[in-house]
């Protein structure tokens, strides 16, 4: 406190004289009086020869002497364009007693001279350097120096300056100017802290933070360098980035290093980086063990790669950038051994990014980098190991930081390889290292990436590699205290998972902050949904996996079953689906294939067009022959298909098995799919599979599905599953519909009840009379429509009955349409006229759309649009036969 | 009256020195040696002097004298013991003999060869002049006397050798440096270039400077009379250098009030100029070597 108090007064102090001095000084101008303005100007100029001001009130102060500087400048002009020699102005301010005020005023002569062209530009920025030695103070003297660089800012003899010339100079000599004043200028900056003191460490961090602060009074001097017009790439290399970081390396700070190096990187132009990347990066090796190189390299990397990826033939491709790169880290690695693993990984992790900018593709450079990686983590835990025998019997783990690492290493190149990192060996070993959180989230971003990708999974290595990479997605953690496969099955049946999923949580719930704001319930909301992407997505991968070969591809599902069979009981639901509908999927491919086989075999084995009556004895006899397996089937061999149908279908019946005690809706459906993928097959040994498929969703509808809303659904795809089917033997397909239509009829709700027996009613008119295949059972059919309509009156709400009533109408009208015999215009004439009855009533007991009159005008628009369906089929012409029906029916 | 006249009513007559060509003639600012400057003619050593006496009668009046005698004389004189004077040339020329004038006259002088081996010098304790002294001797009335001051200059032939002045001087374990001069004879408009090389720093250095000592011993015998001034303070460095440093140095002498380096003059005095390097340590001691250098006039002025 009491320093900053100290500071202002100084700084105050100091300010006033600078203000008094400068007044006298263009009081003495104003009196053309020379001697008097120098003597002025010097006076106000000895105010910075002060040592009490920190860095930054010492910047206030020179910004204001410069300001006053200014004027002097003008006055000289003004003297010179008198005709006054400036030699002779440059000659008198030298007699100023002080080194400090006589350098500044110099300099401000100088920068007139020049201009003037009375003589050489170069002589006088020659002798301004090296005069300038004469403060060898670190502050005042960067000070001076940032001075110099400023007034001869736009004075050096550059290439199309009016300074250049055989005389004037080139712009070498503007070059070799600049890089003695940064030399020196370093020097000085670098002495601020070598000063000795016998100072204790607080000294030294205030100093450091000073030198920060005056950092850029060094750098600047690169950043002219840069904007030299006539410096060419080979100029810089040869001439100027040697010196450059000559001066660099020798300077031995720390802080300059990092400084130094940065700015060069960030300086000067990609042409130039390009064409000396081997020096850079010779001297990035040989800077300070604290310097931090990765950030320098990282640096150029980024530059190169931007500049590559704008420009792409700008780089020669002889130049190997990224082996010059990868020898550079190695020797670094090598020189380094103090290096920490994390600080190795993120030198790694920088070339493999980098590799990936500029050379995407280039799987050999990856593989290199991981490669690197993955040995300097085998090293540490075999070190580890070695240690812990002795000290403490802990796994070798990476820290968090080491963790992050490495799954920014892995997952970097997922965007761009996809499924090409399975051809990266490395990738899977360094994967291991990874907690299983970690490698978890690799598993998703791979996921991700392959499908962003668009790519295939077409052969079995490719599967079983990607499978494996993403177990952690898959599976939960194994318990790793207990090592053997029986203690993680003992373990997990005491703590049922609950252990595990402990440990987890924590990472957990950061994970999900980290991910941002998206988790506004509770952690176990998060955790959940989460859990369902990464299911679902791990699902997916199904899709993904794809092969010309039928028995290659149900190999892939295999594999993928098998994976995925590992995972606790609760992620079926998400996994099994997607495999389920891949294989039914996969079983119209092989079936296409075993006829064509069959075909070829001039076999005709069953009548596979056949209708279901006309094949009943050849199924009979296929049943009896398939007395084995789960299905009753059993394995024919088709040539050539290893895996036929039949094998497919007993892989789904497994897996579907498997998923019903825990997700009886989900399986059921599943059940139903296969039912009809089965049927589709179209050959009686299909029929038996289909037929067991059906009875195993009827049975978890019996005993798993129980409450009304999925029964409905259940009943609905039911009706829909077996109106598909073409192929049941009839008594089998009587057997089904009949227990559907029990079913319906056993709903708890009356309106359910009323719906889904209509509905039911369809199953007992199948096709038309003139097809193979169809099944016509009217009587049944108008039982079911009676019921229905019966149902639908004793329901209460008027209405919801009405618009039961409406809806059977319809399904009356279907079957009136379709010719069905039992459905005659007496029951339709009688149901509209009870409609009408019904509307009626309503109307009397008082406008009886009270609640909800959108819905009572969405019933009355139903009706209506309903009947006058019907007259236009009494009018109807092109179909005479069903006009005449139909305008038996009265409205 | 005419006797009353003259010794109450002002000077009978004035006697005017003029001397040739002193409209064109070079002039130098001297020391009178009390803080006040004249502007006086320069000669060099071996230009003659002439001129013109005028002896001007104020109107009516005649004057009696018993000659006129001009001398030019060269004298270095102790400015602490005073009437110490030392007449080391004295040259006399009838200008007249006794006689009246009743007109205002002119007498025509010219000292040719006279030799003026010495440069004129105003110091602290010594002065060296010339000066030109007409007297009109009378019998009783006092004499008139009219002087002329002139300033002397000799310049030399610029020096064959330029040997530099080198030298490393140090205190063991704590500083060494090595320093340079350009030459060891500078004349007075010269400039003084040189180089300071630290070659081991132990100690905190605040500063440098370089200071131009002038160092005047006059008088013969036991009073002899020693005396140092420093001329000029000129920083070279401003704050510490680390091992290795070369530090420039420029001074340009112009500015500078020198004379000529004079080695027993007459035996009776010399004057000689060291250049002392000085570094000052933060508690401010002091570490200094001097040096000697040899000024001279290389041209007039």
């Amino acid at each position: 406190m009491a320093l900053n108090i100290d500071q202002t007064k100084f700084l105050e102090e100091a300010m006033r004289k600078v203000k008094e001095q400068a007044f006298y000084m263009k009081h003495a101008m104003d009196n053309e009086d020379l001697k008097g303005t120098l003597t002025h100007a010097s006076d106000m100029l000895r105010e910075l020869r002060t040592g009490l001001l920190t860095p930054k009130s010492y910047y206030e102060l020179y910004m204001k002497v410069l300001d006053e500087l200014r004027y002097v400048e003008d006055y000289f002009t003004g003297l010179q364009k008198q005709g006054k020699p400036v030699v002779e102005l440059y000659e008198k301010v030298q007699s100023c007693g002080n080194v400090l005020p006589r350098l500044y005023l110099l300099i401000t002569v100088a920068g007139v001279y020049i201009k003037s062209l009375e003589a050489p530009a170069r002589d006088i920025l020659k002798d301004l350097v090296e005069m300038s030695k004469g403060v060898q103070h670190p502050m005042r003297g960067l000070f001076l120096r940032n001075y110099l660089s400023q007034v001869s800012r736009d004075k050096l003899p550059d290439v199309g300056t009016p300074y250049e010339g055989e005389e004037g100079g080139s712009v070498q000599d503007a070059y070799e100017f600049i890089l003695q004043n940064f030399s020196e200028a370093n020097r000085l900056w670098c002495r601020m802290q070598q000063q000795p003191t016998n100072a204790h460490n607080k000294d030294k961090k205030r100093r450091e933070k000073e030198r920060q602060e005056l950092r850029i009074l060094v750098g600047t001097n690169l950043v002219r360098l840069s904007q030299l017009q006539g410096v060419e790439a080979a100029t810089y290399k040869e001439h100027i980035l040697p010196r450059l970081l000559e001066q660099v390396v020798q300077c031995k700070d720390t802080l300059a290093q990092s400084y130094l190096m940065e700015c060069i990187v960030q300086v000067f132009g990609d042409e130039f980086h390009i064409a000396t990347l081997d020096l850079f990066l010779a001297a990035c090796t040989q800077l300070k063990e604290k310097v931090n190189v990765r950030a320098i390299l990282e640096g150029v990397m980024d530059r190169l790669a931007t500049f590559a990826e704008a420009n792409p033939a700008a780089i020669p491709p002889h130049l190997r950038t990224f082996d010059m790169f990868n020898t550079c880290v190695s020797k670094l690695l090598e020189e380094r051994p103090g290096y920490s693993v994390v600080e190795v990984l993120r030198l790694q992790a920088s070339l493999l990014n980098y590799a990936l900018h500029s050379f995407p593709g280039n799987l050999e450079y990856l593989n290199l980098a991981l490669g690197n990686c993955a040995t300097a983590l085998a090293d540490k835990r075999a070190a580890h190991q070695e240690q812990a025998v002795i000290v403490a019997p802990l796994p070798f783990a990476l820290d968090s930081e080491g963790v992050e690492v490495v799954e920014r290493l892995l997952t970097l190149p997922l965007a761009c390889l996809a499924l090409k990192v399975l051809e990266l060996p490395h990738f899977a070993s360094l994967l291991e290292f990874l907690p299983w959180a970690s490698r978890r989230q690799v598993g998703v971003t791979l996921l991700q990436a392959v499908y962003n990708s668009r790519a295939k999974l077409s052969d079995l290595e490719s599967v079983e590699k990607l499978l494996e990479m993403v177990v952690p997605v898959i599976k939960e953690e194994p318990s790793s205290v207990l090592g053997s496969e029986e203690g993680q099955a003992l373990r997990r049946q005491q703590n049922g998972e609950g252990g595990v999923e402990d440990a987890e949580e924590e990472d957990e719930a950061g994970a999900s902050r980290s991910r941002g704001g998206g988790s506004t319930g509770s952690t176990e909301n998060g955790k959940a949904r989460r859990l369902e992407e990464e299911q679902l997505l791990l699902g997916r991968l199904v899709h993904v996996m794809a092969s010309p070969d039928t028995d290659m591809h149900f190999r892939f599902l295999t594999v993928a079953r098998r994976h995925f069979s590992e995972a606790p009981k609760d992620r079926f639901q998400y996994t099994f689906p997607p495999l389920v509908l891949a294989t039914l999927q996969l079983v119209q491919r092989v079936r296409r294939r075993e006829v064509a086989a069959e075909g070829a075999d001039g076999k005709q084995e069953g009548d596979t067009q056949g209708g279901r009556a006309a094949s009943e004895g050849a199924s009979e006899q296929a049943a009896a022959e398939d007395g084995n397996g789960v299905l009753g089937l059993k394995k024919r061999d088709v040539p050539g298909v290893q895996f036929g149908c039949r094998k497919l279908f007993q892989a789904v019946h497994e897996m579907l098995t498997s998923l019903a005690p825990h997700f009886a809706n989900l399986a059921l459906k599943l059940f139903l799919e296969a039912a009809q993928a089965a049927d589709r097959c179209e050959a009686d040994a299909f029929k038996l599979i289909s037929y067991e498929f059906v009875t195993q969703a009827f049975l978890l509808y019996e005993d798993e599905v129980t409450d009304s809303k999925s029964q409905i659904r259940a009943l609905t795809a039911m009706i829909g599953t077996l109106l598909q089917a073409r192929h049941f033997d009839e008594s089998d397909y009587d057997a089904l519909s009949t227990k559907v239509t029990q079913y319906a009829a056993k709903l708890l709700k009356k309106p359910d009840q009323c719906r889904m027996v209509a509905l039911a009613s369809h199953l007992f008119f199948v096709g038309r009379a003139d097809e193979p295949g169809h099944y016509h059972d009217p009587k049944r059919v108008i039982e079911c429509l009676q019921r229905s309509v019966k149902t639908a009156d004793m329901c209460m709400a008027s209405s919801q009955h009405m618009h039961l009533f409406v809806e059977v109408l319809n399904h009356y009208l279907y079957f009136y349409e379709c010719g069905c015999p039992t459905v005659t215009e007496k029951y339709l004439s009688a149901l509209v006229a009870f409609i009408n009855d019904k509307r009626n009533e309503a109307a009397l007991v008082g406008g009886g759309p009270a609640e909800g009159s959108s819905r009572a005008a969405e019933i009355e628009a139903y009706y209506k649009n309903t009947l006058d369906y019907i007259r236009l089929k009494k009018t109807q012409t092109d179909n005479k036969e069903l006009a005449d029906r139909f305008s038996a029916i009265q409205v | 009256m005419s006797l009353f006249g003259n010794l109450v009513g002002g000077p009978q007559a004035r006697v005017n020195i003029k001397l040739t060509g002193i409209d064109q003639r070079m002039k130098k600012e001297m020391s009178s040696g009390r803080g006040t400057t004249h502007l006086l003619p320069l000669y060099q050593a071996h230009e003659g002097v002439g001129g013109i006496v005028e002896v001007i009668l104020a109107p009516g009046k005649k004057l009696e004298h018993l000659g006129i005698k001009i001398e030019l004389v060269g004298a270095i004189e102790m400015l602490q013991d005073r009437g110490s004077v030392h007449e080391f040339t004295n040259l006399v020329k009838e200008l007249d003999t006794a006689g009246v004038l009743f007109s205002d006259k002119q007498y025509t002088f010219d000292f040719a060869t006279v030799d003026k081996p010495y440069d004129s010098y105003t110091g602290l304790n010594v002065r060296l002049r010339y000066f030109l002294k007409v007297t009109v001797t009378r019998q009783y009335a006092p004499n008139l006397v009219a002087e002329q001051e002139l300033v002397v200059q000799s310049t030399t032939q610029v020096p064959e050798s330029h040997s530099s002045i080198k030298m490393e001087v140090g205190i063991e374990d704590c500083l060494h440096i090595e320093f340079e001069y350009d030459k060891q004879k500078y004349h007075l408009k010269d400039v003084i270039l040189g180089k300071i090389y630290f070659l081991l720093v132990r100690i905190k250095i605040k500063h440098m400077e370089l200071a131009i000592i002038r160092r005047e011993s006059a008088g013969t015998g036991a009073n002899v009379m020693n005396e140092s001034e420093t001329l000029c303070k000129f920083e070279v460095m401003d704050g510490a250098p680390v091992k290795g440093e070369c530090i420039p140095l420029r001074l340009f002498l112009s500015s500078i009030a020198l004379t000529p380096t004079y080695r027993s003059v007459n035996n009776r005095f010399s004057v000689r100029y060291y250049l002392n390097l000085v570094l000052v340590d933060e508690e401010d001691r002091r570490y200094f070597k001097q040096q000697e250098v040899i000024f001279y006039n290389k041209e007039l002025g």
